[in-house]
């Protein structure tokens, strides 16, 4: 297995399933942020081919009515500590060397081969099947924070990453560590907009922001743990078989 | 040399070993890529400065604080106001796609004249406004010949509708069906009270819903989840027919919806015998009623609930220090008086400071209606009648061709009236109305709020413009203000951003704080001792059946990601509809294993979901967050109009839902519509 790279800022999340109510406003911040384009012309209700850079799942403990229940699981990129995705990158398209520990995407690297989409395991990755097609008008709308993806390239979450220079550059002009800065000055969009307040969003070794200690609880897991990819995304559920669906146990498994 | 067997494995062994190590190949590749990515239709993005304005962005019921970022002078994004005390920063789904709402395909773009079915002519907005004066001054001296339809309760707008239709001999002025103005209704008419019933979740340490999704589209959903993201360890009931997105996070008891009221007295009955009493004038009166007609034995007979788990409920109540309990319909209307009164009745037992009054804003159009006057009025009881509709109707934020029940007879009625429709967007009743005006989009004109149902406080926000789209669409309020000048009705205002600054003084509030997006908030007032519990009501009102009633109960649910009745889902938001709500240009209904077994069908099967008003086809999703014998869908799909973003995709509700009478107070109601089902 590959070492994990050590990184003195370690972006990381703590999604809170417990208060996730599947609203969607995760989803849609991440969009307008991103300049991800409405699903296209010819299939507006078929999700097959759709990008979403944030997917809210929705969970069920598998009983029956009346034992049944269900929950929301948000999934962004996970920014793995091992990424499966970064090593088959054959053009270097994907990396994780910057301090923040952020698996970046460079889309005019890619030449959409679609490795990193097999070897991701939280499926966080999404291809271009389409160009970017806005409505007439709507193109006027797009944030200055993300450039478009042509067809051909693959895409995902990356904490905002704009936001992320932003805050640096704040830090420096307030005379502040870019290495430490508060944690209000870099809020990715879905954290920003989550109205339950569900996501928490940090410095995971900066004991100043309140990722550090949520992490430890014991109600603290990551998905699909047990593959050893060293996730940056946390997630937060007092219910056991929310945290069991989390690294897939099969029904059977003791 | 000779070409061997050995000399083609070398070449072939240090060709690809030559490929593999040669940065030729890779940096033509890399290259090629980067080239490939640079064509023209690519849009291009706008760099400079950032800006941010804030404004009150109106794009769901209740709306929510918000800011409008900028660069250069293109908005591209909606950001919620943290410094807004009531929704504090959050965005609902359909608010954080307000910007692009405004560039959508389905914006009306300059005034139309309809001249044959489908066939529109475009005309000046002097025309318009000749064909307005026209139409309305024809029946200006018939009585309730001159109606409104408003969709949005909240703004001052209504105060101007209001007034033009006092001065136009008429008091036909109607709200689109809500949560809002069942309660409205039944609190000013039948509890004694005046006002608008307030919810503050700040600090609830136990909350109990009936039916409404509190955290999802009823009320101020917005405040409600940034009051409760605060109270960590506050917990939650949702008692209903479905499992909703509020009860995900908290205890779903199963409850037939039509149950919830027997559900409420029977906790009523255990608060009783806790020692709680109440100093209204009926209170002998009602706790006699609950004494008999609600005991444990026909509680439990009645809902199936045994007096164990009923005690223990009650006691969760009673051991909060701020409980609070919320009635409402699965899908924000056509709610019954009983299971709000019984809400109502609950949170007084329990002198919960969470329930509260917030007082009628100050009118300051001369004339003009106030909140409780404007809910008076039932815009189903003319169209049931098929008598009394207005001759010439004006629509404002509103989608009655969409989102009355019983839809196809609703339809109907309007065919006798000249309909001007003031609409930002090609919705429904705009495709069918005689005269269709652009209203401007929410983000580019002046108007306010003023307490949205389900908040807690007095509160009041205002809209400032912050965009320009470039389409010559006006204000609402304006063009009302504009009409009733051309009618000789003096309003004394000029436009809608005098009576913002009128209602702002009349509030007492500061118009600097207002424009940074700040709320001027004050607390509720007490609930008046005066006001009663309401059980001659509650032994009253009953649902009459009308006819044969279908054999299986619709409990249709309001999710915001998916869009209002006069807002279909928003481009950006079609990514949030799951696999199982829609999938291409099909709908789902929901049911749980026990009634598919009984209807004999399997995931995917298409169904023929009927009632007396009409039907509707959609494919079985088999989910087990549903009561036996009840079947589940979003409202908001099914549209006939709007863009090729929604248009055919999935079915109308409001095609099955009947309408059915409560005895006791006459009041419409269809919050828990019966239907049959067939495989297709």
């Amino acid at each position: 297995m590959a070492a994990v790279k050590d990184f003195k800022v370690k972006w990381g999340m703590i999604i809170d399933v417990d208060k996730c109510t599947g609203c969607g406003s995760c989803m849609i911040a991440c969009q307008t942020e991103n300049n991800i384009a409405p699903m296209s012309e010819d299939d507006a209700s078929n999700k097959v081919r759709a990008l979403s850079w944030m997917l809210v799942y929705e969970l069920n403990n598998e009983k029956t009515y009346p034992e049944y229940e269900h929950a929301y699981l948000a999934r962004p990129c996970m920014q793995c500590g091992v990424p499966a995705c970064v090593p088959v990158c054959p053009v270097v398209a994907t990396e994780k060397n910057e301090e923040g520990g952020i698996v970046s995407q460079i889309p005019p690297r890619c030449i959409g081969c679609r490795y990193c989409m097999a070897a991701c395991p939280y499926h966080s990755r999404y291809f271009n099947w389409h160009d970017p097609i806005f409505p007439v008008g709507m193109d006027k709308t797009l944030s200055p924070n993300a450039a478009l993806r042509p067809r051909g390239v693959v895409e995902k979450c990356s904490f905002c990453h704009t936001r992320y220079l932003k805050a640096k550059d704040r830090a420096r002009q307030e005379g502040i560590d870019p290495m430490n800065f508060p944690q209000e000055y870099y809020q990715t969009a879905c954290t920003q907009n989550c109205p339950s307040g569900a996501i928490v969003f940090g410095d995971l070794n900066n004991p100043e922001h309140s990722v550090y200690e949520m992490k430890k609880s014991p109600n603290a897991f990551r998905l699909l743990e047990k593959l050893g990819l060293d996730p940056q995304v946390y997630y937060y559920t007092e219910r056991e078989w929310v945290r069991k669906l989390g690294d897939n146990y099969l029904k059977d498994e003791k | 040399m000779d070409f061997n067997r050995r000399t083609f494995i070398q070449v072939a062994a240090g060709g690809t070993a030559g490929i593999l190590f040669t940065p030729v190949i890779w940096k033509t590749l890399d290259d090629i890529s980067i080239w490939s990515q640079n064509w023209g239709w690519i849009p291009k993005l706008n760099r400079g400065n950032v800006a941010e304005k804030a404004t009150y962005s109106k794009m769901c019921p209740a709306g929510c604080a918000a800011k409008v970022k900028s660069v250069k002078e293109f908005p591209y994004a909606t950001v919620g106001n943290e410094a807004n005390t009531i929704t504090k920063g959050g965005l609902c789904p359909l608010c954080l796609s307000g910007v692009q709402m405004a560039y959508s395909p389905s914006r009306v773009r300059t005034p139309l004249l309809k001249t044959a079915e489908n066939q529109y002519k475009e005309i000046s907005w002097d025309e318009a406004m000749s064909i307005m004066v026209e139409k309305i001054g024809a029946v200006r001296k018939k009585k309730n010949a001159f109606g409104v339809i408003s969709g949005d309760i909240t703004s001052s707008t209504n105060e101007v509708l209001s007034a033009l239709c006092r001065s136009l001999n008429s008091n036909a002025y109607y709200l689109m069906p809500s949560d809002a103005r069942t309660e409205l209704f039944v609190w000013n008419s039948f509890l004694g009270g005046s006002g608008q019933p307030a919810y503050d979740f700040a600090d609830v340490d136990f909350g109990l819903f009936l039916g409404a999704d509190v955290f999802e589209s009823w009320g101020a959903a917005v405040a409600a989840k940034e009051a409760r993201a605060l109270t960590p360890d506050a917990t939650y009931m949702y008692a209903g027919s479905v499992q909703t997105r509020t009860a995900s996070i908290g205890d779903w008891l199963p409850v037939q919806n039509d149950k919830l009221t027997a559900f409420a007295l029977g906790l009523a009955f255990h608060i009783l015998r806790a020692g709680k009493r109440s100093g209204t004038s009926d209170f002998a009166q009602f706790r006699t009623f609950i004494q008999e007609k609600y005991t444990p034995i026909a509680v439990e007979r009645e809902i199936g609930i045994g007096e164990k788990e009923m005690e223990a409920i009650a006691k969760r109540l009673l051991a909060a220090k701020k409980p609070l309990v919320v009635a409402g319909s699965s899908f924000s209307q056509g709610g019954t008086s009983t299971a709000f009164v019984a809400s109502v009745v609950l949170n007084r037992l329990l002198e919960t400071a969470a329930f509260g009054v917030i007082p009628e804003a100050p009118t300051v159009v001369k004339n003009a209606m106030k909140r409780s006057e404007l809910a008076a009025q039932d815009i189903m009881q003319p169209i049931i009648q098929g008598t009394n509709f207005p001759e010439v109707i004006i629509t404002y934020e509103a989608n009655p061709f969409y989102g009355l029940p019983a839809l196809r007879n609703a339809v109907e009625v309007f065919q006798h009236s000249f309909v001007i429709s003031m609409s930002t967007y090609l919705d429904e009743t705009a495709e069918k109305a005689d005269l269709i005006l652009p209203a401007n989009h929410p983000y580019e004109r002046h108007d306010d709020s003023y307490a949205p149902f389900g908040t807690g406080l007095v509160n009041y926000n205002i809209v400032t413009p912050t965009m320009n789209s470039g389409i010559d669409a006006k204000t609402p309020g304006d063009i009302v203000l504009s009409l009733a000048k051309s009618l000789n009705v003096d309003l004394v205002f000029a436009n809608m951003q005098e009576i913002v600054e009128a209602k702002t003084k009349a509030l007492g509030a500061t118009s600097s704080e207002l424009m940074q997006g700040l709320a001027f908030t004050k607390p509720a007032n007490k609930v008046p001792t005066k006001t009663i519990l309401g059980a001659l009501l509650l032994k009253t009102a009953t649902i009459k059946e009308n006819g044969k009633k279908g054999k299986y109960s619709l409990a249709p649910q309001f999710l915001l990601n998916i869009g209002t009745v006069s807002l279909a889902t928003p481009p950006l938001n079609l990514i949030t509809i799951r696999d199982t709500e829609l999938s291409y240009n099909d709908m789902f209904v929901a049911m749980c294993s026990t009634t598919a077994k009984e209807l004999s069908v399997m995931q995917g099967d298409k169904v023929r979901v009927s009632s007396k008003v009409g039907e509707i086809v959609a494919k079985v999703n088999i989910a087990e967050s549903v009561m036996p014998g009840v079947i589940t869908a979003p409202i908001g799909l099914g549209r006939t109009a709007w863009d090729h973003f929604t248009k055919g995709k999935g079915a109308n509700l409001f095609n099955v839902i009947e309408v059915v009478t409560e005895s006791g107070t006459n009041m419409n109601v269809w919050e828990y519509p019966a239907v049959n089902i067939a495989k297709v």
